[in-house]
């Protein structure tokens, strides 16, 4: 089994690489509309940065937990500001800043006080995973309603937004059990790990082919 | 207690859950498809209708202006020339009695006489009587009967149903006149033959000559690079009726114009 985890988590690891590929070939990228590549480039390296120092306070501290809890507030600020651009005629997108502001709060209330920082953040993270599950349904709601685009399919947003909902779902999913496991047995969590690893992968991907088509786009 | 097999069955599930969103994604994204294509394809159809309802407008008002004309010619000019004509007839008479020669007045008299003719012609093309009182039938009847120097025969099948409506009558009307007169004009024929079928669903044209014929390409060509009101005037008409219009080359060509009648314009 650790075998296994072992493989999965290294391509894993490796196809955060994949969008970063995507992105290189292009001169001025940073200087597109509304600058939504910058904005998932920089998602990308926080993630990498992210698996990165967890190996780092792995080896060392035997704890990534704080790592954990400012990955979550890094991403959540991403999430709320490239759900910014993207709702262009949405009225209710200046709710996102104080929302933003608000979970900024509540997760340092968790990192000094609730659960600590050298503990899960579960209570943050799932507030994260259900946050962009609902910015990214409205996403399909309003393209489904407003019909602007000829063919989703070849829509860069399209993957993109796809690519966050099935990734935050499955860790929704995973982050529900996982408190509970680990209260059991932490050895459980290698055999449902797997799926945040396996959605990754797909997380990945898709984000790559959003990229590729915003870029074509 | 959690043990593997709950595990296992969490890991399965969670599994179902990713491949779901999965395929709702993709059921998103056809159905999507699905309504552009339906958006687009009746944005296409009222598109063909504002059109269509354009042609019908410009056609409508050549029609009138035609009916104008005809009636000022019919009316006015007509009447004014058959007084001068009496006039003159009366004088030559007057002249002959007196022993001068009146051969010139009565040269006039003759012109007078083609201009008056020319003048009812034009009147009957402009704004033909025979087809508002007697139907297409009729018109086209009267319309062969006149062509000399052309072995015309004709026949029409299903008269009842080709009496639709009058526009659908005038257009297709016009169209015969309009092929007709073009075939005369560009081709050395013999032989004419019109036939006229008219069923519940459609009025079929066929003029079979034994000219050299053109094809469609040809004629679309023609229609493309011509500056007259000809051949645009039987293409408008021709989209207006929703029609089709056929031109087979051969032996003996072929010019077959198909008009639907599931609806009334």
């Amino acid at each position: 089994m650790l075998i296994w985890y072992e493989v999965i988590y290294w391509i894993s690891f490796s196809s955060y690489l994949l969008p970063i590929i995507v992105f290189i070939p292009k001169k001025g990228i940073f200087k597109t509309e509304d600058n939504l590549s910058s904005v998932l480039l920089f998602y990308q390296i926080i993630c990498i940065s992210t698996e990165l120092f967890n190996i780092f306070y792995m080896q060392f501290f035997r704890n990534n937990n704080p790592v954990i809890h400012i990955y979550t507030i890094v991403i959540f600020v991403l999430v709320s500001f490239f759900y910014f651009k993207i709702f262009k005629n949405f009225n209710y997108k200046k709710l996102l800043f104080p929302m933003t502001i608000f979970f900024i709060i509540y997760s340092f209330y968790e990192f000094f006080n609730n659960q600590g920082y050298l503990n899960v953040n579960t209570k943050p993270y799932l507030i994260l995973t259900i946050y962009t599950i609902i910015l990214s349904s409205i996403y399909f709601y309003k393209v489904y309603s407003e019909m602007k685009i000829a063919n989703l399919f070849q829509d860069g947003l399209f993957w993109v937004n796809s690519a966050f909902l099935i990734y935050f779902s499955s860790t929704f999913y995973v982050s529900l059990f996982e408190e509970y496991i680990r209260s059991e047995d932490s050895n459980l969590l290698y055999y449902t790990w797997p799926i945040q690893l396996v959605s990754t992968i797909i997380f990945n991907v898709i984000l790559s082919r959003g990229i590729w088509l915003m870029r074509k786009q | 207690m959690v043990n593997e097999k709950t595990i296992i069955l969490t890991v399965l599930a969670g599994s179902l859950f990713i491949v779901v969103i999965i395929i709702f994604i993709f059921v998103v994204g056809i159905n999507y498809r699905k309504k552009v294509i339906e958006r687009e394809s009746d944005y296409q159809l009222q598109i063909k209708n504002k059109e269509l309802e354009m042609l019908k407008r410009v056609i409508d008002t050549q029609e009138t202006e035609r009916q104008k004309i005809a009636s000022n010619l019919h009316d006015e000019i007509n009447p004014l020339l058959v007084s001068i004509k009496h006039v003159l007839t009366s004088q030559s008479k007057e002249l002959t009695a007196m022993g001068i020669d009146s051969t010139r007045i009565s040269n006039q008299n003759e012109v007078i006489n083609s201009v008056i003719e020319n003048i009812q012609s034009s009147t009957r093309d402009l704004s033909p009587r025979i087809l508002y009182t007697f139907g297409l039938p009729r018109a086209i009847k009267s319309f062969l009967n006149d062509i000399e120097g052309v072995d015309v025969s004709y026949d029409f099948i299903g008269e009842s149903f080709i009496e639709k409506t009058e526009t659908i009558n005038l257009n297709i009307y016009r169209i015969t006149l309009e092929l007709i007169n073009n075939i005369r004009k560009y081709e050395q024929i013999k032989k004419l033959h019109v036939s006229l079928v008219g069923s519940e669903k459609s009025v079929v044209l066929r003029i079979v000559h034994d000219g050299e014929g053109i094809t469609n390409e040809v004629f679309h060509d023609y229609a493309a690079h011509s500056k007259g009101i000809g051949l645009n005037s039987i293409l408008s008409r021709v989209k207006l009726l929703e029609a089709t219009l056929d031109f087979t080359k051969g032996k003996d060509s072929e010019i077959v114009l198909e008009v639907p009648l599931f609806h009334a314009r």
